[in-house]
C-alpha cells in the first residue's frame, strides 16, 4: 500500500489510516446525493429503502467514475487503494483499516462529516452504508458489506467489514441494517 | 432516558475519582457518547481542577464538534494522538498534537509536562480515551508497559486517571488485564445501576 | 562518606539516570549520526550549566557560527543574553587553525600541541566549568596517527580535569551501526560514552540515549526515547520495550 494510506507496523502486526484530504466537488456530490435520499425518505413517510437505493446508486456512480475497472478482476486488496485515494480521501473520511487480505477488509471510521454534521445521524448511517455498499458491489457483484458499530448508536467509530464474497448470512446484512434503523428514523415522524 | 444516564455516570465518576487514584471504565461502543458527555459535563462543572484529555479514538476536532461547549474551558488540555497520523491536524493551542499513535514514550513526557505547569494544590486528572484504541495501534505488551509506566508516573504526581476500555465481541485478553490496574472500575450499561 | 562534586545537566532524566550528574571533570563522549541530537544536547548542557554560574565553552569544527546560532534560536533554553554576556563562548576552532597557521587538513605534532595549548589557555583564561568539541571526529581526522589521537584527548582530558571543567565530545558515526567512534580510540580515553541512536517501531523513527559509560558513578544502562522540542530541548523518557 502506498500514499493514500499511512501504514503501522510491526511484524504481522499492521494497519493502514487513510489520510482524508477534502476536494469540495466531491463533498458537495454527496451532499446532494443525501438531500436527495432524505427528500425522497419524507415523500415515502419513512421507507428507509428509498434512503438505500440513492445512496447505493451514488456508490456505483463513484465507483465507475473515480474507480478504473481491472480486466482481470479485483481483489479486495487490489480495490481497497483506488477506493481510499479517489474516494475515501476526497470525501474527508478518516478510517483506521486493520485487516486488508485478498477477500475482506475491515475498517473502522473515526471521522465522518456526514455523520458529524447531520443532524439526522441515522439516516447517515443508511446513507453510508449504502454509498460504500454500492462502491463495494460495482467491483464485487457477489461481495457484501457488514456493519458493526455505528456512531449514529453513540459508538466512536463505525465499523464496516468489505467482503468480496457474501456468505449465506452475510446476504441478510442489507435488510437487517434497513430494519435497525426503520424505527429511528420513522420516530419524528409520530 | 440518555440524560438519566448521563447524569448516573456523572454521579459515579465524581464519587469515584475523588476516592480512588485511577479508575477504569469499561463500556460497551454504543455508551461512549453518552460517557464522554458525561465526562466533558463534569469538567465543566469543575473549573478549579486540572484535566488532560488525551484522546486516540477520535480527532480533537470532532470531539470538541460533537460534545461541544470546552473551546471556552481554561480548565483542560487536549493531546490528540491520532489527528496527525491521519494528516488531518491544524494547530490549537488548547491541543498538543503528537505524531503518531505509537509515539507513547513522547506521550507520557507530554502528559507530565502538562502537569508540571499546574499549580501544586490543585487537584490533577488525566483522562485516556482509550485502552481499546491504543492497542489497535501498538503491541498489546508495549501498552501493558506504557500502562505501568503512566500509573507510576502519576501516582507519585497525585495525578487521578480514568482509563477508558471499550468492550467488543471476543474480549480482548489484555485489555481486561490493563484495565483492571486500575483501583476501581466502573461498569458502564444501558440499565445504569 | 565523601561527597562527589557532580556538574548536573539539566535534564531531569538523565540526571537521575547517572546519579545527581556527571562527575565534575571529567570527559564524555557524545556518539551519534548526523541529525541524532548530539548539538542540541551539547548546547543545553552548556545554557543550563550558564544558569548556574559556570561558564562554558563550544568549539565548532563542523559547523560556521552563525548557522549554529540560527539553528539554537528556535529552541526556548537558548539565551542570547548568556551568549553576549560571555557566560556562553562560541569559538569557530577552523579560525583558530587558520590564526595558528595550521594545515586545514593534517596536523604535525607540533601543530597539535599548538592547539592544545590554546584550548587549554581558552579554557584557564575564561574558567570555563563545561566545554564541548563539536566534533572531536573532524578534529581526529586532522591528527595523522592513532598515537597522535590518543596523546591528544588524553593531555586535552587531563588538563580540564585538572581546571574542573567537564568536558563533551561530540563522536560522528554512521547511522544505525553500533560503533562509539570513527577512529576506535577514543571511547577508550574518554571517562564516559553517551549513545544517541534511533529504533524503528512501526514505521516511525524514535531518538534513543543510553548511557554505555561512567566512570565514577553507578550509571542505568537503559535505553532511553529521546525527545527534542523548541519547548523543552531535550526530554528522556524510558524507552518501550518491542520486540524490533
Amino acid at each position: 500500500m502506498g500514499e493514500p494510506f499511512k501504514k503501522i507496523e510491526s511484524g504481522e502486526h499492521i494497519v493502514w489510516i487513510t489520510q482524508p484530504n477534502e476536494v469540495e466537488t466531491l463533498l458537495k456530490r454527496r451532499e446532494i446525493a443525501f438531500n436527495v435520499a432524505k427528500g425522497k425518505l419524507a415523500d415515502s413517510k419513512g421507507n428507509a429503502e428509498t434512503v438505500m437505493q440513492t445512496a447505493e446508486a451514488f456508490g456505483r456512480g463513484l465507483s465507475a467514475e473515480y474507480i478504473k475497472k481491472k480486466s482481470d478482476g479485483w481483489t479486495i486488496k487490489k480495490w481497497i487503494k483506488p477506493a481510499v485515494e479517489n474516494i475515501f480521501n476526497p470525501m474527508g473520511i478518516a478510517a483506521t483499516f486493520t485487516k486488508i487480505t485478498e477477500d475482506e477488509a475491515k475498517s473502522l471510521i473515526f471521522r465522518c462529516q456526514l455523520h458529524e454534521e447531520s443532524n439526522e445521524p441515522q439516516v447517515a448511517s443508511v446513507f453510508t452504508y449504502g454509498f460504500l455498499r454500492g462502491m463495494l458491489l460495482s467491483a464485487f457483484p457477489n461481495g457484501e458489506l457488514i456493519m458493526g458499530s455505528t456512531m449514529a448508536q453513540g459508538a466512536p467509530m463505525i465499523e464496516f467489514t468489505f467482503k468480496a464474497n457474501a456468505s449465506d448470512k452475510d446476504r441478510f446484512e442489507r435488510e437487517r441494517i434497513k430494519n435497525f434503523f426503520t424505527d429511528d428514523i420513522k420516530k419524528p415522524e409520530e | 432516558m440518555a440524560n438519566t444516564l448521563i447524569d448516573g455516570l456523572k454521579e459515579r465518576i465524581s464519587k469515584a475519582i475523588t476516592i480512588n487514584q485511577s479508575v477504569g471504565i469499561i463500556l460497551p461502543g454504543n455508551n461512549y457518547s453518552d460517557l464522554v458527555q458525561a465526562l466533558f459535563e463534569h469538567i465543566i462543572s469543575r473549573p478549579e481542577d486540572a484535566w488532560v484529555y488525551v484522546t486516540i479514538t477520535k480527532p480533537y476536532e470532532n470531539l470538541i464538534k460533537q460534545f461541544g461547549d470546552l473551546s471556552d474551558a481554561r480548565n483542560i488540555k487536549f493531546i490528540d494522538c491520532i489527528s496527525r497520523a491521519a494528516g488531518i491536524s491544524k494547530a490549537d493551542p488548547n491541543c498538543i498534537f503528537i505524531e503518531s499513535p505509537t509515539m507513547l514514550e513522547k506521550l507520557g513526557l507530554e502528559i507530565i509536562n502538562i502537569f508540571k505547569e499546574v499549580d501544586e494544590n490543585t487537584d490533577k486528572y488525566l483522562i485516556l480515551d482509550s485502552l481499546s484504541t491504543l492497542i489497535i495501534y501498538n503491541d498489546p505488551e508495549i501498552v501493558t508497559e506504557f500502562f505501568y509506566h503512566l500509573e507510576n508516573k502519576t501516582r507519585a504526581r497525585n495525578i487521578h486517571t480514568i482509563s477508558l476500555a471499550i468492550e467488543e465481541e471476543g474480549a480482548d485478553k489484555y485489555l481486561n488485564k490493563l484495565i483492571y490496574l486500575n483501583d476501581k472500575i466502573l461498569k458502564v450499561r444501558d440499565s445504569f445501576i | 562518606m565523601v561527597e562527589k562534586d557532580l556538574c548536573t545537566t539539566g535534564i531531569e532524566e538523565l540526571d537521575i539516570q547517572i546519579g545527581g550528574g556527571i562527575p565534575t571533570g571529567s570527559t564524555i563522549l557524545m556518539v551519534g549520526s548526523s541529525g541524532s541530537g548530539k548539538t542540541t544536547l551539547g548546547m543545553q548542557f552548556l545554557i543550563n550549566g550558564a544558569k548556574q554560574g559556570e561558564r562554558g565553552v563550544f568549539f565548532t569544527i563542523t559547523e560556521p557560527l552563525f548557522k549554529l546560532t540560527k539553528n539554537m534560536e528556535g529552541f526556548k533554553f537558548y539565551d542570547k543574553k548568556l551568549i553576549e554576556s560571555g557566560m556562553v563562548n562560541l569559538i569557530d576552532l577552523r579560525i583558530i587553525s587558520e590564526r595558528l597557521g595550521l594545515d586545514t587538513e593534517k596536523y604535525t605534532v607540533e601543530d597539535a600541541a599548538a592547539l592544545l595549548d590554546v584550548l587549554k589557555d581558552i579554557a584557564d583564561e575564561l574558567n570555563v566549568k563545561r566545554l564541548i568539541i563539536d566534533s572531536i571526529t573532524a578534529l581526529c581526522y586532522r591528527l595523522q596517527t592513532k598515537e597522535m589521537i590518543r596523546d591528544f584527548i588524553f593531555k586535552l582530558g587531563a588538563s580540564l580535569a585538572a581546571m574542573k571543567c567537564t568536558t563533551f565530545l561530540t563522536s560522528e558515526v554512521p547511522p544505525r551501526v553500533f560503533q562509539y567512534s570513527q577512529y576506535g580510540i577514543e571511547e577508550f580515553i574518554a571517562d564516559g560514552i553517551i549513545f544517541l541512536g534511533d529504533v524503528e517501531r512501526k514505521g516511525d523513527l524514535i531518538r534513543t540515549f543510553q548511557v554505555i559509560k561512567m566512570r565514577g558513578t553507578a550509571h542505568s544502562r537503559s535505553k532511553f526515547a529521546m525527545s527534542i522540542s523548541s519547548k523543552n530541548g531535550v526530554e528522556l523518557a524510558p524507552l518501550l520495550k518491542s520486540k524490533e
